[in-house]
């Protein structure tokens, strides 16, 4: 790839330029634009690098903060007018594509004279400004889309330094920390980093695969062997069942033809008539002696009774008597022998009278104790008999209801006993001539199955519970194992991205240690043999070397370290070396510009130098911007047969500005 | 694969003469044009793209 023209407009001290470049040809790779110090050489990089980029790179202290546009620019405008800084580079590929990048910057000219920017809100850069691109695609310039990616993939901005660069400041390189600085480069223009990076993302990714791969603990074999312990358990609970319901069918049919054989039997439940004649018997017995009884008790109250109904006359005439003389008062009166003992013991009357031993009062008191003695008791005796005649009396009239009472509950005896002995001689007419045993069997012979039907139909109940539970609990394991199953399925995809990312990073690691070597011993190789190509005391050194930490040595033909001891000019030119060798191993098919490329190297060596650059830069575009001083005739003499244009820059400055012209040489 | 064209040649070289499965080559053409790119803005992001982008290789491969 190489650029085919380059158009500044309004940009710092170009006001309208184009600047167009012959591509590189066998052996006529490079161009070369003269210019004083200061006349806008460094501009044109920078130039570049604003079109590409949206920032100038490699800006003087003297440019810095100045504004873009060309100061001289406004003075043609009235306010209000538009000015725009524009850049166009057009580059064209090697396959023959066109690709045209233009980034402008439009600013306005205020009524005060003030030049302020106009923002664009398409912008992508810091400095408002926009970056359009065209490319040719088939016969068609198209316009693209995403132009800030087409440039990252012709030169990644990371590394355009290497491309774009200040021959002056080569040789920084190798003044401090090379190693890290030149690591730095290897790695940047050799992708390196791109390796590392993604081993880096790699290694995460890795990590995050373990993680979520530990996070997973498929258990499916343990769950599928208590579903498969459960089946077997489901299986021989439903066998059982079977069984069980063909044991309950099979008793259930042995019942029906027990019952069958009973119902052929000429009586039915002649077990139960037996029984019902043997408890007739029983209660028969119980009720005749009971009746036996009650008789007793009847004849036996008659007897006691019957003489005093005979005596009723004798008894109402003798309570009349008692009634008579009590009423008479001829009943003698009743006294206690002991409380008129106590009165004669006490001699003293219940009055208060004395009665004291011997005398008349005593002697009277104790004369009628003895009379009343013969009588004592009588009164008594007369209300007590008075009573149990009464007694007797009542006993009589109670006589017809307790005998009623008796004769009833004989009769309704009679009456059970002779319906017991009715239903017992009906028995016995039903259950004679029969067998009863055989009747019997069969009876037992209905309840021994229909028990066991019953039993059976239990157990078929139970263990049809079972089943549904055993089942219920396989659906739930099911459940359980698919779930299982499904991150099985992930984690299985898991571990096959653990794989395959565990390979990767393998050959990505593998990558970097390979180009790692082979971009160190080949950009060693390439910086030795620039340099000594290059280096104008043939005799002084013999050898450039590129450690594993990447700190360059030059080694003197003593054998010595010299790299310490290199005069500026020494330096560039191992910088030129090691960044021509750089460019060539990057891969990356990108022109050069090189700013002051002999700009350190004295008059003499510069000749060696020029006459050895081309070959550092085989077939590609190298556009070199030198001063007087470095391009001195011996200088051209030496690089003529492989510059393809020559163009020299006339400034001129004026009172408000400054304007370059890029002339082609004739 | 995008960005191939700007990986450094040397690397897909490499990449393409290593003995390994096509589907790794080109996830790591891919994985190197998306670090080329700088694609990826946070953590979340490139972990996102960098599944993606090895499921489907994965998948691709038939190891799923």
């Amino acid at each position: 790839m190489w650029i085919e023209h380059i158009s500044l407009k309004n940009y710092r001290q170009y006001q309208d330029e184009k600047i167009e470049f012959a591509g590189p040809t066998e052996g006529k790779n490079l161009t070369v634009i003269q210019g004083d110090n200061g006349s806008g050489k460094t501009n044109l990089v920078n130039a570049v690098t604003w079109c590409l980029y949206g920032n100038e790179r490699h800006l003087t202290a003297k440019n810095k903060g100045l504004d873009i546009y060309n100061t001289l620019a406004p003075k043609n405008l009235k306010p209000g007018d538009k000015l725009q800084v524009c850049v166009e580079v057009q580059l064209r590929e090697n396959d023959g594509g066109k690709i045209i990048a233009t980034r402008y910057l439009n600013y306005r000219l205020e009524p005060g004279g003030k030049v302020v920017k106009i923002p664009d809100h398409r912008s992508k850069s810091d400095d408002q400004s926009t970056l359009e691109m065209m490319r040719k695609i088939g016969r068609d310039m198209k316009e693209v889309e995403d132009p800030e990616f087409i440039i990252q993939k012709l030169i990644p901005e990371q590394i355009e330094e290497y491309f774009l660069f200040d021959g002056e400041r080569l040789d920084e390189y190798f003044k401090e920390k090379s190693g890290i600085r030149i690591a730095e480069a290897v790695f940047k223009i050799s992708q390196i980093e791109l390796l590392e990076s993604t081993i880096e993302h790699l290694k995460a990714m890795k990590q995050d695969f373990v993680k979520d791969r530990n996070d997973l603990s498929p258990h499916v074999e343990e769950i599928q062997g208590k579903i498969d312990a459960l089946t077997k358990t489901l299986t021989e609970l439903d066998d059982r069942r079977k069984k069980a319901e063909g044991q309950r069918d099979e008793a259930e049919r042995l019942e029906m033809e027990a019952r069958g054989r009973l119902s052929e039997a000429p009586v039915q439940n002649v077990g139960k008539l037996e029984d019902e004649r043997t408890e007739l018997e029983g209660e028969i017995v119980k009720a005749k002696a009971e009746l036996e009884e009650l008789k007793r008790e009847r004849v036996e109250y008659l007897v006691a009774t019957a003489p005093m109904v005979f005596a009723i006359p004798c008894i109402k005439e003798s309570m009349e008597l008692i009634g008579q003389s009590e009423a008479a008062g001829r009943f003698p009166p009743e006294y206690e022998p002991g409380f008129v003992n106590k009165l004669l013991k006490n001699e003293r009357c219940i009055c208060g009278r004395d009665l004291k031993k011997g005398s008349t009062d005593y002697e009277q008191v104790k004369s009628l104790l003895t009379k009343a003695s013969a009588l004592g008791g009588l009164t008594k005796r007369l209300v007590t008999n008075a009573g149990n005649l009464e007694s007797s009396l009542q006993k009589v009239r109670e006589l017809s209801e307790i005998v009623t009472k008796q004769n009833g509950r004989i009769q309704n005896l009679d009456k059970r006993t002779e319906t017991m002995e009715k239903r017992k001689s009906t028995i016995d007419s039903l259950i004679s001539g029969c067998d009863s045993e055989k009747i019997r069997q069969f009876e037992a012979e209905v309840q021994e199955y229909l028990k066991k039907k019953t039993q059976l139909s239990e157990e078929v109940g139970k263990l049809k519970l079972m089943v549904r539970s055993t089942e219920s609990r396989i659906t739930e394991m099911e459940k359980e194992r698919n779930k299982e199953l499904r991150n099985q399925t992930k984690y299985r995809e898991l571990v096959a991205n653990l794989d395959f990312c565990e390979d990767a990073l393998a050959v990505a690691t593998g990558a970097k240690e390979k180009v790692m070597e082979d971009v160190r011993r080949e950009i060693e190789q390439q910086t030795r043999e620039h340099f000594l190509n290059m280096i104008w005391k043939e005799k002084t050194y013999a050898n450039v070397e590129i450690g594993d930490d990447y700190n360059v040595s030059v080694k003197h033909v003593s054998g010595c370290e010299s790299i310490g001891t290199l005069s500026a000019g020494e330096r560039q030119v191992l910088a030129l070396s090691f960044v021509a060798a750089l460019n060539n191993v990057s891969g990356f098919d990108a022109p050069l510009i090189i700013d002051t490329p002999l700009g350190r190297i004295s008059s003499e060596p510069r000749t060696r130098i020029a006459k050895a650059l081309p070959s550092c830069f085989p077939n590609r575009q190298v556009i070199l911007l030198m001063t007087d001083e470095e391009y001195t005739p011996m200088v051209r003499d030496a690089l003529k047969d492989h510059v393809s244009k020559e163009f020299s820059i006339k400034f001129t400055e004026y009172k408000d500005g400054s304007d370059a012209k890029v002339i082609e040489n004739a | 694969m995008a960005n191939s064209g700007v990986l450094n040649r040397r690397i897909l070289s490499y990449i393409e003469e290593t003995d390994t499965t096509e589907e790794i080559r080109d996830f790591l053409k891919w994985a190197l044009g998306f670090e080329l790119e700088q694609a990826w803005e946070s953590n979340l992001q490139f972990r996102k793209e960098y599944e993606r982008s090895i499921v489907a290789a994965t998948k691709k491969s038939g190891s799923h």
